[in-house]
Formats: structure tokens, C-alpha cells, sequence
């Protein structure tokens, strides 16, 4: 009986909602645009960047390779970019949920039923991961096709590294759905947030550059592990567990965030409902 | 256009234009300091932004002297090179979030029919929906280029002030693109990714971060289509002497060409799609 209830109030909603997302999300012909042109389009203008840095032979590619231990700028690019947006997708779709359906107007609607209230960030994180995964691994296809991702690694292993993120990913962005339950406007700190993370985990140039300060707060994030971990699969080869200490730590921190995330979903939520904060923007 | 006073008078049509534009302006004026902290943010955002291609430029160029540059075009300072691309790129993102996006706001809001039964040409509005936006970039890019030059170590060549006429070609031709892209809103209705995907297009192919030779070749004869790319080139070959992509008297013509033919081609795109949009009834629809 207990089980069924937990299917009930948390599992079933959890699939409905992302159900829902979906259907809303693919109903529009700009998401073919937003999920299949822009992971494509999207690293030009770092890859084009960095080609006008590096020159036509390669002439200006010292300094970078001695910083990022490897002269393929190109893949390291292709990929900082790629995870840069799967992650900021993730951001808008999931951490922002709750927000979207308060300017759609069916926040309180959602809110009075039945049903685990935690069940809807998962349900709306489940939507955006599974809009998302698709688009990635369709744009590093496209890469490695045109010639511009030196594809050592096996595809395989990159989606099973993709997946070592998951838990963290979910955990913050229940710590995200949080924030936006109790100040409502949160647009402006996945700006800031989407920065932050790009700086110190250094998705888009090598993080060697960084005073060692920021450099060791950087190592702390376990996103800084994943990107690692992609490149290193993507540019050297190799299989995730060859890397069983950044495997090790991006999966622990991950648990620990998500239990982390639905305490203080949790909290907030009676927090919210005690002090009448539900309703409003 | 006519229309009238306070004191029931009928004012000069010039005279209601302005008006108008007066009162678009002020409303976007009102609007933007009403929340202190997007104002704030519309300063420290660009800054923050830039981080990431900043430490990928010094990553390359660690004093902001890229011998890949040098191969490219005949000039190694890339601290010289880029903040001239970075603001066209500034105008060019203005142009397509606030000219073109400035009826999907309307939509979103609920206030496009509303604003659409006024007695004021569309244009005006449109052209009024743009003015605040301009005078904003113009503080802002200044204000941001001032932060680069100590933060950073950018530059913009001094003799970029003679060169600034430039701007004016330029500007008409943002504008004619921008009230086209504005009838494309109320075509497609829903405009965020277009006008986040064109705008990033255009920036991405007119190389305002990098020297348009980089280019794979059909991507250059792409790039060298767009007039966009002529003035960004003829700015940096006239300000850094550096070579130019074509003859310069042959991109002057192309952009003098451009400034002409974009605002005529856009207004009439507008006017069109505009036309069709009340005969069809769909302006509402979302």
C-alpha cells in the first residue's frame, strides 16, 4: 500500500509532468530550431575565435597548448561549448519550472494537487534532460563528421560519462527550483550562475588560466570533473572508470546534492505555504 | 498624421510624430528605471559575459598579442582588433531584441492590440520602440568600453573618431533589417528564437570576433554578402591598417548601396506583412 502511494503521489506525476513539458516544448517548430540548429551553430563562434587567435598553420597555438595540454583547440571548444549549453538549457527548462508555470498561471493550479510538489522539478528536470541529450550527442556526431572534433574516444563512453552528471545536475537544480519558489524572479541569477559556472570550471578556454585561487575553487565543482572527464574521453579515448576518482566524486557529490536539493525544496515549501508567499509574483 | 492637443486643436503632422516618438521614448525610459536592478545588471552583465572570451583570448595571446592575428590579417594586437567588432555586435544584438523583439513584448504583455488602435503610424512606433534602446547602447558601450580598456587592457584606436561617420550607413542599415525582422514576429509569433538565432547568426558570420578570413570558403561568400561584414572590415582596415577583405572603395559602395536599399525594403516588408496581419484578424493570436 505504502509503495503504490509513493507511485502515486511522487512517481506517476513525476513522468506526467514530464510528459507534459514535452508535448508543450515540441508543440512549437522553434524547438527544432532551439534543440538541433543551435547545438550546432552555437561553438562557430568560439572555434572561429580561436582560429583567428591560433592563425591558418597554427602559428599562435603555443600558449594555448601549454595551458590546456592539448593543440586541438577545436574539440576542446566544441565540447566546453556543448556541455556549457546542456547545462544552461537544464538551467532554464528545470531550475526555472516553477517560475514558467507561475507567468503561464497554472503555478497555483499545480501546486494545490495532490501530489509530491518535489515531483515537479524532477518531472520538468526529466523533460529538459531528455529534450537535451538527443541534441548533444546528435551535434558531436556532426562535429566529428565534418572533421572539426577529433573523435578518439567512443560515443558510448561519452554518453555514459553525460550520465555521471545527472545526480548533481538534478540536486542543484532542486536547490535552483528552491530560490525560485521563495523570490519568484530568477532569470537574472541563471545569468550570472550559467558565467560563474562557465569561469570556474572552465567550459570554454583551459582553466590553467586562472589565478590559482579560482582555480582551486573550480576544482571543487563537480561540473569541472565532468568536462574533464568528456574531454579527456573525447580528445585521449579511454573508458569513464579509467577515471574512477572523478567518476567517484561526481556521482557522491551528486547524491549528496540531490538529497541536499529536497531537504531544502522540502523546507522552503512549508516555508512558503506558513507565510502565505505561494501566490504572487 | 494629425492629431490633437489638449486644447482641441489639430497639430502639424511633424509635430505629432515627435509627440509620438517623445512618448514612446519616455514610456521605455520609465519602464527601465523602474527596476533598479536590470539597470544595474544592463552594466554588469556585458562585463561578466565577456570573462569567459576574455581568459579564452589570453589563453591564446597572454598580453593581448596573438601571432595567429598577425598571420591572419597583418596586425598581432587582438586588444586593438576586437572591442571594434564587439560594439557592431552590440548594435547588431540591440537592433533585433528591441526593434524586432519590441511587438513580441507588446504581445506578451497584452497591450499590441492596444497599442496598434492608437492614431500613430506603426512605423513611428516601431522607430519610437528603438530610440530608448539606442540612447541606452550608447551610454552602455561607452560605459563598458571605459571597464574593458582598465579591466581588460582593450583599446580602440584613436582613429576610429574619424572613421565614426560610418556608423551612420550602418545604423540605416540595422534599422531597415530590424523593422523587416519585426514583421516576421507577427508572421511567426513566436519570436524569441528567431530573433536569439538571427541575431546570433549575423554577429557569428559578419566576424565581429574574428577576422572574417577564418571562414571556411562558403561561409566567406556568405559573409561577404551581408554589408554588415564591409563595415566592420572597412573599420578595422581603416583604423588598424590592416588588409582589407575586398577593394574599400568597392565595400563603401556596397554599404552606401545598403544603407539605401534596407530601410526602404524593410518598410515595405513591414507594411505588408502588417496589412495582411489586420485583414487576416491574427494580431491577438499568441
Amino acid at each position: 500500500m505504502q509503495s503504490h502511494s509513493w507511485y502515486r503521489r511522487f512517481i506517476h506525476p513525476v513522468f506526467s509532468v514530464a510528459w507534459r513539458d514535452i508535448r508543450i516544448t515540441t508543440r512549437y517548430k522553434s524547438w527544432f530550431v532551439a534543440s538541433f540548429i543551435w547545438p550546432i551553430i552555437f561553438p562557430f563562434s568560439l572555434i572561429f575565435l580561436g582560429q583567428g587567435l591560433a592563425g591558418p598553420d597554427g602559428e599562435g597555438v603555443e600558449s594555448f597548448t601549454a595551458l590546456a595540454g592539448t593543440s586541438d583547440y577545436s574539440s576542446f571548444l566544441i565540447v566546453g561549448s556543448l556541455v556549457w549549453m546542456f547545462v544552461n538549457i537544464n538551467l532554464w527548462m528545470g531550475g526555472l519550472s516553477l517560475m514558467t508555470d507561475r507567468t503561464r498561471g497554472t503555478f497555483d493550479t499545480h501546486w494545490t494537487m495532490p501530489v509530491s510538489k518535489l515531483a515537479l522539478v524532477v518531472g520538468a528536470t526529466l523533460a529538459s534532460l531528455a529534450l537535451n541529450f538527443v541534441p548533444m550527442v546528435v551535434a558531436i556526431g556532426f562535429y566529428a563528421a565534418i572533421g572539426w572534433l577529433e573523435m578518439t574516444g567512443s560515443i558510448v563512453q561519452v554518453i555514459l560519462a553525460i550520465l555521471t552528471v545527472v545526480p548533481f545536475l538534478l540536486g542543484f537544480l532542486l536547490c535552483f527550483a528552491a530560490l525560485t519558489v521563495r523570490f519568484r524572479e530568477a532569470g537574472i541569477l541563471v545569468q550570472v550562475l550559467r558565467t560563474v559556472f562557465s569561469i570556474l570550471c572552465g567550459l570554454q578556454f583551459p582553466l590553467a588560466v586562472l589565478p590559482p585561487v579560482l582555480q582551486s575553487i573550480g576544482a571543487a565543482i563537480p561540473l569541472t570533473h565532468f568536462i574533464d572527464l568528456v574531454r579527456t574521453i573525447v580528445i585521449h579515448g579511454g573508458a569513464v572508470f579509467d577515471h574512477a576518482a572523478s567518476v567517484a566524486y561526481l556521482l557522491g557529490s551528486g547524491i549528496a546534492l540531490s538529497a541536499l536539493g529536497a531537504i531544502a525544496f522540502e523546507l522552503v515549501r512549508r516555508s512558503v505555504r506558513s507565510s502565505g508567499l505561494v501566490t504572487g509574483y | 498624421m494629425r492629431s490633437i492637443d489638449d486644447d482641441g486643436r489639430y497639430r502639424s503632422s511633424a509635430a505629432a510624430m515627435f509627440g509620438a516618438l517623445r512618448a514612446v521614448f519616455v514610456k521605455n525610459a520609465l519602464e527601465f528605471i523602474r527596476y533598479p536592478v536590470n539597470l544595474a545588471f544592463s552594466l554588469v552583465l556585458p562585463v561578466i559575459w565577456f570573462l569567459p572570451i576574455y581568459f579564452l583570448i589570453v589563453s591564446f595571446a597572454p598580453a593581448g598579442q596573438s601571432i595567429g592575428l598577425d598571420a591572419w590579417v597583418g596586425t598581432s594586437s587582438f586588444f586593438e582588433y576586437l572591442p571594434i567588432g564587439l560594439i557592431v555586435g552590440y548594435v547588431i544584438m540591440t537592433v533585433f531584441w528591441n526593434l524586432g523583439f519590441a511587438l513580441k513584448r507588446l504581445m506578451d504583455i497584452g497591450m499590441l492590440e492596444t497599442i496598434w488602435a492608437c492614431p500613430v503610424p506603426r512605423m513611428v512606433y516601431i522607430i519610437g520602440e528603438s530610440l530608448f534602446s539606442m540612447a541606452r547602447l550608447t551610454v552602455e558601450v561607452v560605459i563598458v568600453l571605459l571597464v574593458y580598456r582598465y579591466l581588460y587592457g582593450f583599446t580602440l584606436p584613436a582613429t576610429i573618431v574619424a572613421n565614426l561617420f560610418l556608423f551612420v550607413p550602418f545604423l540605416l542599415i540595422m534599422y531597415g533589417l530590424g523593422i523587416g525582422f519585426a514583421s516576421l514576429v507577427l508572421l511567426l509569433k513566436d519570436a524569441n528564437t528567431l530573433v536569439d538565432t538571427s541575431s546570433f547568426l549575423v554577429s557569428g558570420l559578419t566576424g565581429t570576433q574574428n577576422p572574417p578570413q577564418v571562414f571556411p570558403r562558403f561561409l566567406l561568400a556568405i559573409s561577404v554578402g551581408i554589408p554588415i561584414t564591409h563595415v566592420i572590415d572597412l573599420l578595422r582596415s581603416r583604423t588598424l591598417g590592416i588588409e582589407p577583405l575586398i577593394d574599400p572603395s568597392m565595400q563603401m559602395a556596397i554599404v552606401a548601396a545598403s544603407a539605401l536599399l534596407f530601410p526602404v525594403a524593410g518598410v515595405i516588408i513591414f507594411m505588408a506583412v502588417e496589412r495582411r496581419s489586420r485583414r487576416l484578424g491574427n494580431l491577438h493570436v499568441h
